[in-house]
Parts: C-alpha cells; sequence; structure tokens
C-alpha cells in the first residue's frame, strides 16, 4: 500500500509539472526558442534579485483570479459532494451576493460590514431555496445528472435575468473613495483588496477543511457523500445535511462575488463566466476534492493569465475550455481526485 | 406583414437547427449543447466564401454545410467517452471554443465587426432577394431537412438510435458498434446545422458572432425539449412557438430593456417547469431522464 | 466452445476473478455458482468483452477473443443478459427483440433513403422472426407495449427473447430466474431446456445453489473469485469446500 501511494504521488507532482511545461510550451509556441526562452525565465524567476518582474506579476494576477475561482469552486464542491450533480446554478448565488452587497452598501448606505455579512446570508438563503423549490422535486424521482444541470440552467437563465430586470444592465461597483495605491512586492504591485482577496480565499478554504474533518456536520457530510443510504441507516438526514451543503456552499459563493466585486465591475452576467471558471477548476482538481478545488482554481487562475500574456485576453474562456475538454477526456478524475470506477454492470 | 414573414423565416431556420438537434439528443440521447456552434460555422463559410472568392452562395451552402459536419465528427469524439452531464459540459465548451474563434481570429472572421454585405441566393440568374421567395427557399429547406431525418429516425438504423439512447450497454451486448453510430448522428446533425447557418447568413447579409452564442444554443435545445424529444413534429411546433411568442412581447409594447431579459426567464422558467413537469415536452413521447 | 484460461481481474486490490480456469462444452447447460460478490458477474463482464481482465485469456471456438470489443463479441456470437435487466425502455417490446435481429443492410444508414424490395421483405421477415421468439418466450400479448411497463418476470422473458433473436452460439444468462415467482422459474428453466434440445450451449449464473441442481449438467462454484469446485450436480452436493463456502448452509 504505501508504494502504491507513493508512486501515486509521484505520478501526481510528474502531472502537474508536465502539464504546466505543455501549457508554457503551447502558449509560446516557437519550438527551440520556446525552450531557451524558458530556461532563461526559470533563472531569472529562481535568482529573485534580478526577476523579471512581469512574471511575478503575472504569477500574483494568477492568485488573485484564482483565489476566486478556487472560492467558487469550494461552494461548489460542497454541495456536489452532497447532490452528485452540477449546480450550475451556483454561479448566480455568487452574482446575487455582489448585487446584494450593493443594494444594502451602496443603494440603503448600510455599514459596510453589516451589508456585506447581510448579502451573504441572503446568498446562503438563495441557495437553499433553489434546492427546496426546484432540486427537491426532482430528486423524488430517479432524475440523472443531467436532467438536473439542464434545469439548473433554467433557474440560473431565469435569476440572471431577473437580476437584469431589477438593477438594469449598467456596470455597477461596490468601490468607494479614491484608488489607493498599491504594495510593492518582489517588483510587482499588489493592493490591499487583492491581498484581502487572496487571504481570504486561504482562511476559508482552511475553515471549511477543518469543519468538513472535524466537525459533526462535516462528517456528515463525508457520510452523505460517499454512501447516501448507509447515512441514513445510520440515522443521518440527508435533506437536512443537503440544506447545510448549501447553505455553506452559496455563502461561499456570495462571499466570492463581494470580495471579487471590490476589485472589479458588478454585472448581470458575471455569474456566468464564473460558474465555469468555478465547475473547470473542481474538475481539474478532482471533482468533490476539496484541496483539489483550491489546487484547480490557482491552476486555471495562473494558467489563464500566463496564456493571456501571450495571446489576447479574448482568448481566456477558450483556454480554459480547452484544459477543460483535455482533462475530461484523459484525467476525468482530475488531479487530486480518485480514480472514478468502470461503468457498474 | 413583411415583418411576419421575417418571422415565419427566422422560425423555419431554427426548425431546421431543433429537427438536426432532435437527431441527436432526441432519438441518439446524447447531450449535445453547443450545436449552434455548427451552424456558425456554415454561415461563416459560406460567407468568406462569398465575400472573398466570389463563390455561389449555393456551393457555399454545401461547403458550409461540409465543413460543419466535419466538426461533428470532431464532436462526436468526447461522445464517445464522456457520458451525460459530463458530456453536456464538453459540447458546451467545444461551442464556447467556436464562439471564440469566430470573435477573436479578426483577420478571418472580422470578430465583433462581422461580415457584412453577404449576397443572397439566385436561381439563374434571378436573386432572391424578397422575402416571400426567401420563404419559400426555407421552406423548402425545412422540407428537406424533415423527410431525411424522419426517413433516418423511421428505419431500422433509427430503431438503433432509439437502442442507443435507452441503453448504450445493452445496445453493445446486441451486437450494435454504438460508436459509429454517434459518429453518423453528429456528422447528419452538423450538416443540417450548417444549413441552417448558410441560410440565415445569406438572409440576413450580415453576420457576427453574436449570432451564435452559446445562449443560442441552449435556445434550439430548449426547442426540442419543449417540442418533444423524439418528435419531428415537436421540433417544427417548438421552433415556431418559441421564435414567435417572444415576439408577442414585443407587440405588447415593452421596451427592448424588458423584452429581453424577460423573454430568457420566460426561457429559464419554461426550461426548469419541463424538467420538473413534463420532460417528454408537448407532442414527445420519450422523457428525458 | 468457449475457454477461460488463468482469468485474472482485480479491482482497487480486491481479487475479483482469481487465477479462473474452465472450459465450456457445446450443448450443455452449465451453472456458475456463488455466493454474492464471488466473482461471477465480472466473468461474464470479462467473457464478453465489457471488462479487461489483468491476465488470462477468453476462448471462443479456438478464436482468441480476450482483447475484442464488446459489440464484436456479440456479433462473434456470445449473448448475454444483465444481473440487473438492461431493457430498451421507452421503446416497444418488438422493438426490443428486433434490436437484437441481424440485418443484411436494412439497418445501414443508406437504407434509410434507399429501401430496396429485398429491405422492404428483410423487414417483414424481421418483424415474423421478433413475433416468433415472443410467442416462444410467451409474451406475444405484449407485443406493442413499452418495455418499462412490463412486470418483472415479463422483462426477464423478454431479455431472452431479445438474446435469442442475436441467434449466438453461447447464451450467457445473469440470474435468469432471479426475483421470479415459482411458475415463472419453471417457465424460464423450460425455455432454456428446449434450447438445449435444440443444441445451444447455455452458461448461467445463479447464486442459489439448490435451484440449479436439477437443470445443471455441470456446475462450477466460485467463491472470492477463485474456483472452488466444478463437476456434476452430484459430485457437487458431496463437495466439502462448497458446503464450507455457503456458510451456515444445511447439507444438501
Amino acid at each position: 500500500m504505501q508504494s502504491k501511494r507513493t508512486k501515486k504521488l509521484k505520478g501526481k507532482i510528474l502531472f502537474i509539472l508536465v502539464t504546466i511545461g505543455i501549457l508554457h510550451v503551447l502558449i509560446i509556441n516557437n519550438g527551440l526558442q520556446t525552450i531557451k526562452s524558458i530556461i532563461q525565465k526559470i533563472y531569472r524567476f529562481v535568482g529573485i534579485m534580478n526577476t523579471d518582474s512581469s512574471m511575478i506579476q503575472i504569477f500574483i494576477n494568477g492568485l488573485i483570479t484564482g483565489s476566486i475561482y478556487a472560492l467558487i469552486a469550494l461552494g461548489f464542491t460542497i454541495i456536489y459532494r452532497t447532490v452528485k450533480f452540477f449546480h450550475f446554478a451556483h454561479g448566480i448565488v455568487y452574482a446575487a451576493g455582489a448585487y446584494l452587497a450593493y443594494a444594502f452598501f451602496i443603494f440603503l448606505r448600510i455599514n459596510r460590514f453589516i451589508s456585506f455579512f447581510l448579502a451573504i446570508i441572503v446568498a446562503a438563503l438563495l441557495g437553499v431555496c433553489i434546492d427546496r423549490l426546484v432540486y427537491v422535486p426532482l430528486r423524488k424521482y430517479k432524475t440523472s445528472n443531467l436532467v438536473f444541470l439542464l434545469t439548473s440552467f433554467g433557474v440560473f437563465i431565469f435569476l440572471q435575468n431577473l437580476l437584469q430586470l431589477i438593477f438594469g444592465a449598467q456596470i455597477l461597483t461596490l468601490r468607494t473613495g479614491p484608488i489607493k495605491e498599491g504594495h510593492h512586492f518582489l517588483g510587482a504591485v499588489i493592493t490591499d483588496n487583492q491581498i484581502l482577496i487572496i487571504v481570504s480565499s486561504l482562511v476559508l478554504f482552511f475553515l471549511c477543511w477543518l469543519f468538513i474533518q472535524k466537525t459533526k456536520f462535516g462528517k456528515a457530510i463525508r457520510a452523505v457523500s460517499d454512501d447516501p443510504i448507509g447515512a441514513r441507516v445510520v440515522g443521518i438526514n440527508s435533506e437536512k445535511i443537503i440544506m447545510i451543503a448549501f447553505a455553506i456552499g452559496s455563502a461561499l459563493a456570495g462571499a466570492a462575488g463581494i470580495l471579487i466585486s471590490l476589485e472589479t465591475n458588478i454585472e448581470p452576467t458575471m455569474g456566468f463566466s464564473a460558474i465555469l471558471k468555478g465547475i473547470i477548476a473542481s474538475i481539474i482538481g478532482g471533482i468533490g476534492s476539496i484541496p483539489g478545488a483550491l489546487f484547480g482554481g490557482l491552476f486555471l487562475g495562473v494558467a489563464e493569465n500566463l496564456g493571456i500574456w501571450q495571446i489576447q485576453a479574448g482568448w481566456k474562456d477558450a483556454i480554459a475550455f480547452v484544459i477543460l475538454i483535455l482533462f475530461l477526456l484523459f484525467r476525468p478524475s482530475g488531479i487530486m481526485g480518485i480514480k472514478t470506477e468502470k461503468e457498474k454492470l | 406583414m413583411d415583418y411576419l414573414i421575417h418571422i415565419l423565416i427566422i422560425a423555419g431556420i431554427y426548425t431546421i437547427l431543433s429537427l438536426s438537434l432532435n437527431l441527436i439528443v432526441g432519438y441518439t440521447g446524447l447531450a449535445a449543447l453547443g450545436h449552434i456552434a455548427f451552424a456558425c460555422i456554415g454561415a461563416y463559410t459560406s460567407s468568406l466564401l462569398a465575400l472573398n472568392f466570389g463563390i455561389s452562395p449555393w456551393m457555399g451552402l454545401i461547403a458550409g454545410a461540409i465543413l460543419a459536419s466535419t466538426l461533428g465528427a470532431i464532436v462526436a469524439y468526447p461522445s464517445l467517452r464522456l457520458k451525460g452531464d459530463y458530456l453536456a459540459l464538453a459540447t458546451f465548451g467545444l461551442g464556447v471554443i467556436v464562439y471564440s474563434i469566430a470573435k477573436n481570429w479578426v483577420s478571418l472572421t472580422r470578430g465583433p465587426m462581422g461580415l457584412p454585405g453577404i449576397p443572397s441566393f439566385s436561381i439563374f440568374g434571378y436573386q432572391i432577394s424578397n422575402v416571400w421567395s426567401y420563404l419559400i427557399l426555407v421552406l423548402l429547406f425545412v422540407l428537406l431537412t424533415y423527410i431525411v431525418i424522419k426517413n433516418i429516425t423511421n428505419s431500422p438504423f433509427g430503431r438503433i438510435l432509439k437502442g442507443i439512447r435507452e441503453d448504450e450497454i445493452a445496445s453493445l451486448a446486441m451486437g450494435k458498434s454504438v460508436n459509429k453510430y454517434k459518429l453518423i448522428v453528429f456528422v447528419v446533425g452538423a450538416f443540417f446545422a450548417g444549413i441552417a447557418g448558410s441560410l440565415y447568413a445569406h438572409y440576413i447579409s450580415f453576420i457576427d458572432p453574436s449570432s451564435f452564442t452559446i445562449m443560442e444554443s441552449i435556445t434550439v435545445l430548449l426547442m426540442v425539449v419543449f417540442g418533444g424529444m423524439g418528435s419531428l413534429k415537436g421540433s417544427i411546433v417548438g421552433a415556431f412557438l418559441l421564435v414567435v411568442l417572444p415576439e408577442l412581447l414585443r407587440f405588447l409594447g415593452m421596451p427592448s430593456s424588458i423584452a429581453a431579459p424577460l423573454r430568457q426567464m420566460i426561457y429559464g422558467l419554461l426550461l426548469v417547469v419541463l424538467m420538473i413537469w413534463r420532460p417528454q415536452g408537448l407532442l414527445g413521447k420519450y422523457k428525458f431522464k | 466452445m468457449l475457454q477461460v484460461q488463468n482469468l485474472h481481474k482485480e479491482f482497487d486490490g480486491i481479487k475479483a476473478v482469481d487465477d479462473l480456469t474452465f472450459t465450456i462444452v457445446e450443448n450443455s447447460i452449465v451453472a456458475l455458482v456463488g455466493p454474492n460478490g464471488s466473482g461471477k458477474t465480472t466473468v461474464f463482464n470479462i467473457v464478453s468483452g465489457f471488462l479487461k481482465a489483468e491476465k488470462g485469456k477468453v476462448i471462443l471456438d479456438a478464436k482468441d477473443i480476450t482483447s475484442v470489443s464488446p459489440y464484436k463479441i456479440a456479433c462473434l456470437g456470445i449473448g448475454r443478459t444483465f444481473q440487473n435487466i438492461r431493457l430498451f425502455p421507452q421503446i416497444s417490446v418488438l422493438d426490443n427483440v428486433m434490436l437484437g435481429l441481424k440485418y443484411e443492410t436494412g439497418d445501414r444508414f443508406s437504407a434509410a433513403f434507399l429501401q430496396t424490395r429485398k429491405m422492404k421483405k428483410e423487414e417483414k421477415q424481421n418483424i415474423k422472426k421478433a413475433e416468433e421468439l415472443l410467442k416462444f418466450v410467451g409474451i406475444i400479448e405484449k407485443r406493442d407495449e413499452l418495455a418499462e411497463n412490463l412486470s418483472h418476470g415479463q422483462r426477464k422473458l423478454l431479455e431472452l427473447a431479445r438474446i435469442l433473436a442475436l441467434e449466438p452460439k453461447i447464451f450467457l444468462l445473469d440470474e435468469p430466474i432471479a426475483g421470479l415467482f415459482p411458475e415463472t422459474k419453471r417457465t424460464m428453466f423450460g425455455l432454456i431446456r428446449k434450447l438445449k434440445e435444440s443444441g445451444k450451449t447455455i452458461l448461467f449464473i445463479e447464486h442459489d445453489l439448490h435451484s440449479v441442481m436439477d437443470i445443471a449438467e455441470k456446475i462450477i462454484v466460485l467463491d472470492h473469485g477463485k474456483k472452488i469446485a466444478e463437476g456434476t450436480p452430484e459430485e457437487i452436493k458431496q463437495n466439502k469446500e462448497v458446503l464450507k463456502a455457503y456458510l451456515g448452509k444445511e447439507s444438501l
């Protein structure tokens, strides 16, 4: 058993390195010159003093967007573990978090912290409502994952346009006051808000990990995730656990929406690309794995930023989906997921 | 009155899309979410050939359809290995990728600026420029699509497709090469979607990537599900209803800033309601499980 | 006719099939028996090509079919049913059977557009064949019903009819009498006997050793993936290993 585990670990690390390498080569795309420039970059990267500062900036930018992706993936994963389908509407809870924060903070002029807290609570409630109203009736029959996904899609489209009706299509922002200058770090710039994003993400991840691993509810979630029937046998009310998962996951989505809105704009379609990235990050990291969500999110953030450094920004989405399709076809269990069982016959 | 004909033409084009998607999703059970990408290929191929090389729209139509079916063959590959929701994600992704190419490969497609001035069809030197003649053209193609797909689905070949939809593993155990059928179905479905794209391009005479977003794919899927999976008449009904009904909103005099999101809200709500209460849609015999 | 040599299959370190070897002679009725989890269905899955074994060979009529894809194996003459019944639920009973029938050219893509007279005749003949099979198993009155509306027993019979349509060399039946009322069990066994009389070869899985005593000519007993006994019902009755495997079962 031991040697198998270390073998698996080595395999995973190798796979990660190879993927990053291939990504780099594909993006830069120039054969021998590529290899030369890669070696140059590594040299400069390791020698911190004379580092190519733009590389650090890209990496930091990647961490920032990656943290948001990871947070979305985290909430998504916690929900996925209990219901086992892709809750696409997670993206609209993310957007709702931002819009609610706007409504409370900017529009109603409630204190910043209370506004954000309220927004997160309402986002959590929204997620639970979606589950109760839409998914519960479907759970009564033996509904396939695909039907859940399509239904979730429908909810997403409905709510996204509802947000647009209520708040209008124009761009909104949570930013108030003058723009503070960023800190200089290894030749790159990072602002307070950006640091907040990365730190919040890591803290929330750690808290969730503690919750899942150490608390009674966390154990129950794992039980429902691994063996729903067995869980019921030992008296776990799976419906209640699912509700808790939706509440926590949606709260995380709302928080992510608020965090990103401190940095960029709020618009009705923000949830769409957000949830797509979240799903891609989850699959890359290994669907159902919490450390995988963190890894996948950061990986996707960094990969995207590396990508648009050389290619135009408009290709960002396409790059993410190419990565997704490659993973789906060749490593559907992601980096940290367990190899999926062959189809049961 | 002209406007009504215009609506009918658009509905006809969507009918070709929903019929071809029904073959893939409704009869063979493959969760193909990026169908509009085939139309995109058809439209751009046809337009670029006409604009840059002066090639007749008829040839462009065929070329576009063939290129679209080539993409169909490529899309078929993930369908061999992925199931249900994962396939949905992959085909969704391919739809986004094709859209991104249309939007970002500016040197080829002029990106968001689009391609204006696309010529219309002409028969024996007579240009089809008035709406009535275009309507007849579109309806002929709808009829062609309907006849072809009806023949496919009513034949022993079609029976095998339904078997694959119901249970792939049992189909394998009955000696059917499931992969071969999936490939054929995607190629044929993409072919007709490509035709629809060309028809659209030469009618509107201007295309840009915004006509081929992933939301359009979802709309076509909704037409298939709403009309009824596994029912060709249902696809026709679904397409017509989902094109005509939003127009009624405009008739009620709503400003487009309200009508547009309202239309999408109805689509979203319809999808949810269908999935929960009537997965077989209006005329379908097959329940989306 | 069918040979399995040193078959080995592991799942996450658990040996589902452990160095298994046996031979099925033509025109015989053989029962593959063992407690739940002893690897019987896994053997079927490997033989019919749905699972790949780590080691070992499967040989059909002197041809090595170990790495052949499942649909080809079905075409080569192995017809199998599934433990939890895989029918085509939302199409008719008749269509279910017709999907097992072989078409010369009639089920090609091109045939959808150009129906020659020969094809039309073939279709008519196949419909007749399918009806005959439904009559043989006794559910002809359900001809136009959707398969999902059938009772459990009728479904099992339909699965049999479908596999008959395939005209296989060897029938692999996975728990053909599971969940059936005694009367339907007798019907099923009666049909299996009729198949043997018409020269067919049948290998079937059953977990209840008792029920196979009357019908099987040879019994192969598995436990934890290993073959622990092989022989006629008489021989198996006396076998101590078999009794041990069926812990606590009264002596037969």
